[in-house]
C-alpha cells in the first residue's frame, strides 16, 4: 500500500510577524540578472538555486507563503548555492537570511523536506522547464523547490522593502499569468501530500 | 486582494493584518487540460543531488509493442459520461481512479506512455478502482487489462512506485482540481497518478483499437505551445518518413527547439541515429537543404 506522506499545517495565526531592515535586489532589471548570471556562469559553471515552499492552513485550505517585491513580482523564500555547498544547508542559509530575525535565538529552525520539483534553465533566458531539454547538454540553472515543515509557532522577521503573502492553494493553481510557470504549478506538486489541518 | 496579507506598521510590530477570506473559493483562469510533469527524474547534469530521486529509464528499443483484440469501447458523450458517473456515484459514493506514469528513455531524454483513442483523446493507463481496491492492486490490475497479454492476471509483474499527483473533481463535470476548493463539500472523484517503474525489457499487448504512444516530457509541459509548430509538421513527417525515420516520436524535438542550428544537427542526429536504411548522402543534403528551407 503507497501511502501519501502527511504534512502538518498550523493556523496562521500561531506564527508571529515582524520586520527588520530591508534586503534589496541585486539586480535592477531583467537584463542585468541575466548578465550577471552568465558572468557568474563563466566563473562558477551551473548555477543551483534552491526554494522552500512554506505551508500555513486557514479556514481549512492550505496557503503558501510568498515574498511579494513592489506590487507584483512574487518569489519563494530562497535563492542561489554557494559553490559546493549542500542543498538543506544552503536553504536553511536563505531561509535564514530572508525569513529569519536578526536575534540567533528566534531564528526558526527549519526542517527541510523533500524536493518536489526541480526546474532547468537552458539558457540565458527567462524560461525554464520542468525537464532539461534533450538537445540542452549544458543547462544554465538548475532550480529545485523543496517542501519546508513549519513547527507549531515560529517568528517571522520580514524585510522591510518586501510583503509576506499567504496565497491559497487554489489561487495559484493555472494562474500562470500572475505568478509565473514555476510557482502556479505548485498546486499540481503539492497534490501528493495529505494536508493535515490543525488548529488551536 | 484575494489572498492574505502579512504586513506590520511601523509602530506595531508584532501585529498581523490579515485581509478577508475570499469569497466562493473557486480559481481563476480555469482550463479544462490537466498539466503534468514529471518532476522528480535524475539528471546526470545536475551538479548537487543530495536529494534526487534516481529513476532508472531504459531504451525504447529494450521494448517490445504488440496488439491484441480490441476493447469494448463504452463510446459516450459528455453528458452520458455525466449521466453514468452521477448513477455510479449514487450507488456507490466517490470514485477513485488511478494511472500510471510510465516512462521510456529515447534521444537521451524521457518520454511518456500514453494511450490514445479515437485519434484526440490521450489518456494515461489506469482506470477506475473497485470498491474496496486498494490503490496499488488496482492499478496492477489496470496495466495487466491494457498493456498485458493475460487479460485476467493479477498484474504482479508491475512495480507501483510512489504517488506522484492527486486530482479532486468537484463536480460531475470535466474540470479537476489539484486541491480542493474550500467551499466544496462532498468531492466525485479522486485521480491519484503513480509512477511504474519498468524492468529492463517488457513486452506491451495493446488492444487494436488503442495505439501506445511514446510522448517526450518537452511535447507534454506547456502543450498549447504546438499547436503553432502544426502548420511545419506535415512538411517534416514528409520529409522524415521519405528517410525511414519513425516520426511519431523525433518529430516534437525539432520543433521544440529554438536555436535552428542545434535544430538542424538534431535532425541530423535523428535521421543517421533512427534509419533503420542506410541514408545516402545525397538525400541526406537535399533533407537538410529542404529543413533549413522550411525554417530560416
Amino acid at each position: 500500500m503507497v501511502s501519501s506522506q502527511v504534512v502538518n499545517t498550523y493556523p496562521l495565526s500561531s506564527y508571529t510577524f515582524g520586520t527588520k531592515e530591508p534586503k534589496m535586489e541585486k539586480d535592477t532589471s531583467v537584463a542585468d540578472r541575466l548578465a550577471r548570471m552568465k558572468v557568474n556562469y563563466m566563473k562558477e559553471g551551473m548555477r543551483t538555486s534552491v526554494e522552500g515552499i512554506l505551508l500555513v492552513q486557514e479556514h481549512n485550505h492550505p496557503h503558501i507563503l510568498l515574498l511579494q517585491i513592489g506590487n507584483t513580482f512574487c518569489k519563494l523564500p530562497g535563492g542561489r548555492l554557494k559553490p559546493g555547498e549542500n542543498e538543506n544547508e544552503g536553504l536553511k542559509r536563505k531561509l535564514t537570511s530572508k525569513l529569519g530575525a536578526n536575534s540567533p535565538a528566534l531564528v526558526p529552525d527549519w526542517q527541510i523536506g523533500e524536493c518536489v520539483a526541480i526546474w532547468w534553465r537552458p539558457n540565458f533566458e527567462t524560461i525554464m522547464y520542468p525537464y532539461c531539454p534533450p538537445h540542452i547538454t549544458k543547462p544554465k540553472e538548475c532550480k529545485k523547490l523543496f517542501l519546508v515543515h513549519l513547527s507549531e509557532r515560529e517568528y517571522f522577521a520580514v524585510p522591510k522593502n518586501l510583503k509576506l503573502l499567504a496565497v491559497p492553494l487554489f489561487e495559484l493553481y493555472d494562474n500562470v499569468q500572475r505568478y509565473g510557470p514555476v510557482i502556479s504549478t505548485i498546486p499540481q506538486q503539492l497534490s501528493r501530500f495529505q494536508f493535515k489541518m490543525i488548529t488551536n | 486582494m484575494k489572498w492574505f496579507t502579512i504586513s506590520t506598521s511601523r509602530h506595531d510590530t508584532n501585529k498581523v493584518v490579515c485581509g478577508t477570506h475570499p469569497l466562493g473559493g473557486m480559481p481563476t483562469n480555469c482550463r479544462r487540460r490537466r498539466r503534468r510533469s514529471a518532476t522528480a527524474l535524475h539528471d546526470p547534469n545536475s551538479g548537487n543531488d543530495d536529494q534526487s530521486l534516481e529513476f532508472d529509464i531504459y531504451p525504447l528499443s529494450s521494448y517490445y509493442f504488440g496488439s491484441k483484440d480490441a476493447f469494448p469501447s463504452k463510446y459516450l458523450t459528455s453528458a452520458d459520461r455525466v449521466l453514468r458517473m452521477k448513477s455510479n456515484y449514487a450507488a456507490r459514493g466517490i470514485r477513485t481512479c488511478v494511472e500510471a506514469v510510465v516512462l521510456v528513455e529515447l534521444f537521451k531524454h524521457p518520454h511518456l506512455l500514453l494511450l490514445q483513442i479515437r485519434n484526440s483523446i490521450y489518456k494515461l493507463p489506469g482506470g477506475r478502482l473497485r470498491p474496496g481496491e486498494s490503490d496499488t492492486d488496482g492499478l496492477k490490475r489496470k496495466l495487466a487489462r491494457k498493456l498485458s497479454i493475460i487479460e485476467d492476471g493479477d498484474g504482479s509483474e508491475w512495480e507501483v512506485g510512489e504517488c506522484l499527483e492527486m486530482w479532486w473533481r468537484p463536480d460531475f463535470e470535466t474540470l479537476v482540481f489539484p486541491c480542493l476548493p474550500p467551499n466544496v463539500k462532498q468531492t466525485k472523484e479522486c485521480i491519484k497518478v503513480f509512477l511504474v517503474k519498468l524492468p529492463e525489457s517488457r513486452k506491451f499487448i495493446v488492444p487494436k483499437n488503442m495505439r501506445l504512444l511514446a510522448v517526450p516530457l518537452c511535447q507534454v509541459h506547456e502543450n498549447h505551445k504546438s499547436s503553432s509548430g502544426l502548420i511545419r509538421q506535415p512538411l517534416l513527417v514528409s520529409i522524415l518518413s521519405s528517410c525511414g525515420v519513425q516520426t511519431q516520436t523525433c518529430i516534437y524535438h525539432i520543433f521544440d527547439t529554438k536555436n535552428y542550428t542545434v535544430m538542424l544537427k538534431i535532425t541530423a542526429c535523428i535521421i543517421l541515429a533512427s534509419s533503420p536504411l542506410v541514408v545516402s548522402r545525397h538525400r541526406l543534403v537535399c533533407v537538410i537543404a529542404f529543413i533549413r528551407k522550411i525554417i530560416l
